[in-house]
């Protein structure tokens, strides 16, 4: 009789014990008497996330073990710098407690590792997936099995400062990067800024998603279904794509070469104070630059579609992080219990924790009923959201297509390196690609 | 008679303790008890062998496996293969080239500025002893803070360091000194070599005042010029001093990583990709123990060589007996 | 008359090379001190404020307290900085200590004895320090956990005093070996024995190079942010520049509170390279009247 047999087994003993003390939980809610009551039947789950926010995730938490008194949960935020490595140190010591965060990145590595669990079957779990938007749900699964629920998911954003764009005489957003090029060479004209575009290449965890989105936003793709590269001459879309990119830099002049040393956060408080016409980063970008408290320029940026070789109707990459559960927790249920509270539905039926976190702090939401909500709808319109182009561009976008390949990290930022290295022109274009790709299928053949 | 200590330099106390003191005092100090001296270095012993052993044993392990935490239940042993494959590779070499560039540029740096500060502050002068303290401000910023200091200051948009520039007419544009290949590395050394230099100083410092005021007296009673000086005088009582310094600074560049981290991320393409940073990649980025153990040996090697090198250039000639 | 003439040039020369190396000492961290006086949005702007427009003192009392008049993002960092400074203190003084000590015992070994294996022992200290630190992680968090301390100072303390006790051996032997012999076997002849010999003789005359190695010590400890950031996890144990980082999130960065938490980070050694400094001074003068 295996391990695994038991276990599962077990699983399903504790599934309905999880399900009534689910139950019990949100009857037991607006009785505070019985909080204290139950302490002594409690479970401990331990949860450990990257401390963005930690006082947010602790209310949030404590709100958690109001509803389900029968579980304690013990939260440490774990450094964000370095949270990889970090939880490397803990799982290789056995010490990396029940429930974590995940980034999607690196999901496929960390499940190959024996680190993680699969969530499949466990109660209302389906219901959860049915709401996500698809590139979300993309990203719980690995190799058919489902590892999480999402902690958020957003999308990568191209926006541009329309009072500037207005005043070179640009009466319409651009949608191709033909277009995007026409509308720089105009602002450049004006005179107001040397370098319309601005973006920050400088190597960095996800670095790659202004690359992605815009194959996407083309139409192309950079794998096929079995993970093989497709780039660069199956599939042409990357080659135009980066070729387009080292032109704008060096024969247009129009994206600004010392974005090679901004990553993304500098990249931002540069557009924030004011720098650049045209830039791409993360969701939540979009409404901290419209926030007078926060930027100079509140109000004067909109989204756009992000731009592509042509226009096929499709979106950016998007991405998300997950909550996931440890292969050796002994405390199973407990631990979903939280995750589905965290990243679903709380007792009272409501996404009361991805909503938090969008209102609080731009954190994008995982649920697609959630663009319906009131709260939510008043937020974007404050932000100055162009709702069509947001709703476009959430519902057409993306996961990355080999997210999952246990070598995804270590192709990313060997990919980062190549488009460096061509737009520093030490290398052309189609040579940095091709040794990207040659490296996809060396990681690919040795297994990562 | 040793070189470096004449006995006519000595204080008089003290050579006429040294006449005075019988065989049988050598014997309460008990020198040519070796046993004695194992003893005292117990403590030190123990606690490197309870806390650094593992570490060093279990990461010479893993190099010599296949080892990777994506495939954590393969551990099989393969030699010296995963040297070999890291000496196949163009990272590694390319890696090995731009820290030898690195490391050869910080120390040298390192080690003139922080000499001559040393002899500098060596004098008393108005100011001086503020100047000490002062020179404790770099190595007191930590090099994670230090990393956004400079980067701060070099930023392409904001940056101090473009801001000054432009405002002197020196320059006539927003320059983005770490999105190019060369100025990068130079910005990264220069970096680390302003958060490494007061180490250098205080050692050199500390070294230069035990140098006794006799020993120039004498000669400068033989009509030496501060060339001559320096070359007999201040030199051999430096050399264990600058030993400790080559050696300490030789492995902080070789080994930098905070400020790496902080400043470049080993970019911009892999201008400053260190065999550090490669090792920290393959290790935590691919979870390669098997490879990323081998580059830190790979590393420990070169470092060991150099301390060596180092050690046989330097060591005899500062050793002396008093 | 010519002699004073020289003097005084070298004097003057001596002043303006000071004023040099005050100036490269300077500039950076004037620069982070003008930015941690700062609003964010004039941190950021072009040209560069050199004189704040607002100066505001903000960066630094929200430390003191952190929910109270400048909401940012990540105010969890901003009451962590005290605690996070008294961390770092304890431990950098807990390695310098520990330090001293251990290294006293085996450098004075190294610099009198002349044993069997007495350069292999010297040499064997110096290579358990060549591996990056990088590699040592995965393993040292194991022999932590062993040795339940993680989470705790003392992890801290240890990791800290095996990466600097091969130096401070190295940097005592040095200084020992330069006190003459024979002030120690007067003081054993006057009846001292050997403890009260090297307490009474031997440091004080090697004060110098303590206060270096002990110096030496507590900066490395102090600056340390990787091993920090693995084997800590809450505010029992957390250090300042893991604090400090963690004002860098997701989706902010604080450069103003970086920079008032860089300049603190500053205050500390200072102080203590204060108080030492008399120290170094007492400890000379009475090495001296010994003679």
């Amino acid at each position: 009789m295996s391990k695994r047999d038991r276990r599962s087994k077990g699983i399903y003993r504790r599934q309905v014990l999880a399900g009534s003390g689910l139950l019990l939980g949100a009857a037991a809610f607006p009785r505070t008497s019985f909080v204290t009551s139950a302490v002594a039947a409690q479970t401990t789950v331990k949860f450990a996330g990257w401390a963005f926010e930690p006082q947010v995730v602790e209310a949030n938490v404590k709100r958690f073990m109001e509803q389900n008194p029968d579980i304690k949960v013990e939260y440490t935020p774990l450094d964000l710098q370095l949270y990889n490595e970090k939880m490397v140190a803990l799982f290789n010591a056995g010490s990396q407690g029940d429930a974590f965060y995940i980034r999607d990145t690196n999901l496929g590595a960390w499940v190959e590792a024996g680190w993680v669990q699969p969530i499949d079957g466990m109660p209302g779990l389906k219901e959860l997936n049915d709401d996500m938007f698809p590139f979300i749900r993309e990203a719980m699964f690995y190799k058919g099995k489902q590892y999480g629920t999402p902690y958020y998911g957003d999308i990568y954003v191209y926006m541009y400062d329309k009072k500037a764009v207005q005043q070179a005489g640009v009466s319409k957003a651009p949608v191709t990067l033909g277009e995007l090029k026409d509308a720089a060479l105009e602002i450049k004209k004006a005179g107001t800024v040397q370098y319309p575009i601005l973006k920050g290449f400088k190597t960095n965890v996800d670095g790659l998603s202004e690359f992605w989105s815009m194959v996407f936003a083309s139409g192309g793709h950079l794998f096929n279904e079995a993970l093989d590269p497709v780039y660069p001459s199956e599939d042409k879309t990357a080659l135009g794509v980066l070729e387009w990119l080292v032109e704008a830099m060096h024969s247009w002049k129009i994206l600004d070469p010392r974005g090679l040393e901004l990553d993304e956060t500098q990249a931002r408080d540069a557009f924030v104070s004011g720098q650049g016409i045209f830039t791409s980063n993360v969701g939540n970008v979009f409404p901290r630059v419209n926030n007078p408290q926060m930027s100079k320029r509140a109000g004067d940026i909109q989204m756009m579609r992000f731009p592509g070789l042509r226009d096929v109707g499709q979106g950016p990459m998007g991405w998300s992080r997950l909550y996931g559960i440890s292969s050796d927790t002994k405390v199973k249920d407990a631990a979903y219990r939280l995750i589905r509270y965290l990243g679903g539905k709380d007792a009272k039926g409501e996404y009361y924790s991805a909503k938090d976190w969008y209102l609080k702090y731009g954190v994008g939401y995982p649920f697609k009923s959630l663009d319906k909500d009131p709260d939510i709808q008043a937020a974007q319109k404050k932000a100055g959201y162009d709702l069509d182009v947001l709703s476009q561009q959430f519902g057409n976008s993306h996961a990355r297509e080999n997210i999952t390949a246990t070598w995804y990290n270590e192709w990313d930022r060997f990919t980062q390196q190549q488009i460096q290295s061509a737009l520093l022109r030490q290398v052309k274009p189609a040579e940095a690609l091709a040794a990207s790709a040659k490296k996809a299928q060396d990681l690919k053949k040795s297994g990562g | 008679m040793h070189r470096a200590y004449p006995k006519a330099a000595l204080p008089d106390s003290a050579r006429q303790g040294a006449l005075a003191a019988p065989t049988k005092a050598l014997t309460r100090v008990g020198y040519e008890r070796p046993g004695f001296a194992f003893l005292l270095n117990t403590p030190a012993l123990v606690a490197l062998i309870l806390l650094a052993a593992y570490p060093i044993v279990s990461s010479a392990w893993m190099s010599l496996h296949k080892y990777s935490l994506k495939r954590p239940r393969i551990f099989e042993f393969i030699g010296l293969e995963n040297f070999r494959q890291l000496l196949d590779s163009d990272e590694f070499w390319s890696a090995l080239w731009i820290t030898l560039k690195f490391t050869g540029l910080v120390v040298a740096l390192v080690t003139l500025l922080g000499l001559l500060i040393a002899l500098l502050l060596n004098r008393r002068f108005p100011g001086s002893s503020l100047l000490r303290t002062l020179l404790l401000i770099p190595w007191a910023i930590p090099p994670v803070v230090n990393g956004l200091m400079w980067q701060w200051i070099y930023d392409s948009k904001v940056g101090a360091l473009n801001g000054l520039l432009v405002s002197l007419g020196l320059l006539s544009d927003y320059r983005g000194w770490l999105s190019d290949s060369t100025s990068a590395l130079i910005a990264l050394v220069w970096a680390d070599v302003w958060n490494l230099v007061p180490l250098a100083v205080i050692l050199l410092l500390a070294a230069l005042q035990r140098i006794p005021d006799e020993l120039y007296d004498a000669a400068r009673v033989d009509g030496a010029g501060p060339l001559q000086m320096f070359r007999y005088v201040t030199f051999p009582w430096l050399a264990q001093a600058l030993l400790i310094v080559l050696i300490l600074q030789t492995m902080a560049a070789i080994r930098a990583f905070d400020v790496i981290y902080v400043l470049t991320a080993g970019g911009p393409g892999n201008a400053t990709t260190t065999l550090t940073w490669q090792t920290f990649l393959t290790t935590f980025e691919s979870l390669n123990f098997g490879l990323g153990n081998a580059y830190a040996w790979t590393v420990s090697i070169i470092t060991l060589s150099l301390a060596l090198f180092y050690f046989r250039l330097l060591f005899r000639r500062g050793e002396f007996e008093t | 008359m010519t002699l004073t003439a020289t003097e005084r040039a070298k004097t003057i020369g001596r002043v303006l090379a000071g004023l040099l190396v005050a100036l490269y000492l300077l500039a950076p961290f004037s620069w982070l001190v003008l930015t941690s006086f700062m609003h964010e949005r004039d941190a950021l702007s072009v040209p560069p404020q050199w004189i704040p427009s607002e100066p505001t003192l903000e960066n630094y009392k929200i430390f003191l307290d952190p929910t109270g008049t400048r909401a940012i993002v990540g105010s969890r960092a901003a009451a962590q900085m005290l605690p996070g400074m008294l961390n770092s203190l304890i431990a950098a003084l807990g390695t310098a200590l520990l330090n001293l000590v251990l290294g006293t015992l085996a450098g004075y070994s190294l610099a009198r004895y002349d044993f069997r294996g007495r350069t292999t022992l010297l040499m064997l200290y110096l290579s358990s320090r060549m591996l990056p630190g990088i590699a040592l992680i995965v393993p040292l968090y194991l022999v932590m956990k062993t040795y339940g301390l993680l989470d705790n100072l003392a992890a801290l303390v240890v990791t800290y005093l095996t990466f600097t006790l091969p130096f401070t051996i190295w940097l005592l032997r040095n200084y020992f070996q330069a006190v003459p012999r024979s002030l120690e076997e007067a003081a054993l002849i006057d009846g001292c024995n050997w403890l009260q010999m090297v307490a009474k003789i031997l440091l004080p005359a090697a004060a110098p190079g303590l206060v270096a190695a002990g110096m030496f010590a507590f900066m490395t400890a102090w600056n340390d942010y990787l091993f920090a950031v693995i084997l800590t996890s809450t505010m029992a144990a957390k250090t300042l520049p893991v604090v400090v980082a963690g004002f860098a999130t997701d989706v902010t960065t604080e450069r103003t509170l970086m920079a008032s938490g860089g300049v603190m980070a500053v205050i500390p050694p200072l102080v203590l390279a204060f108080i030492f400094q008399r120290l170094i001074v007492q400890g000379l003068t009475s090495g001296a009247t010994k003679d």
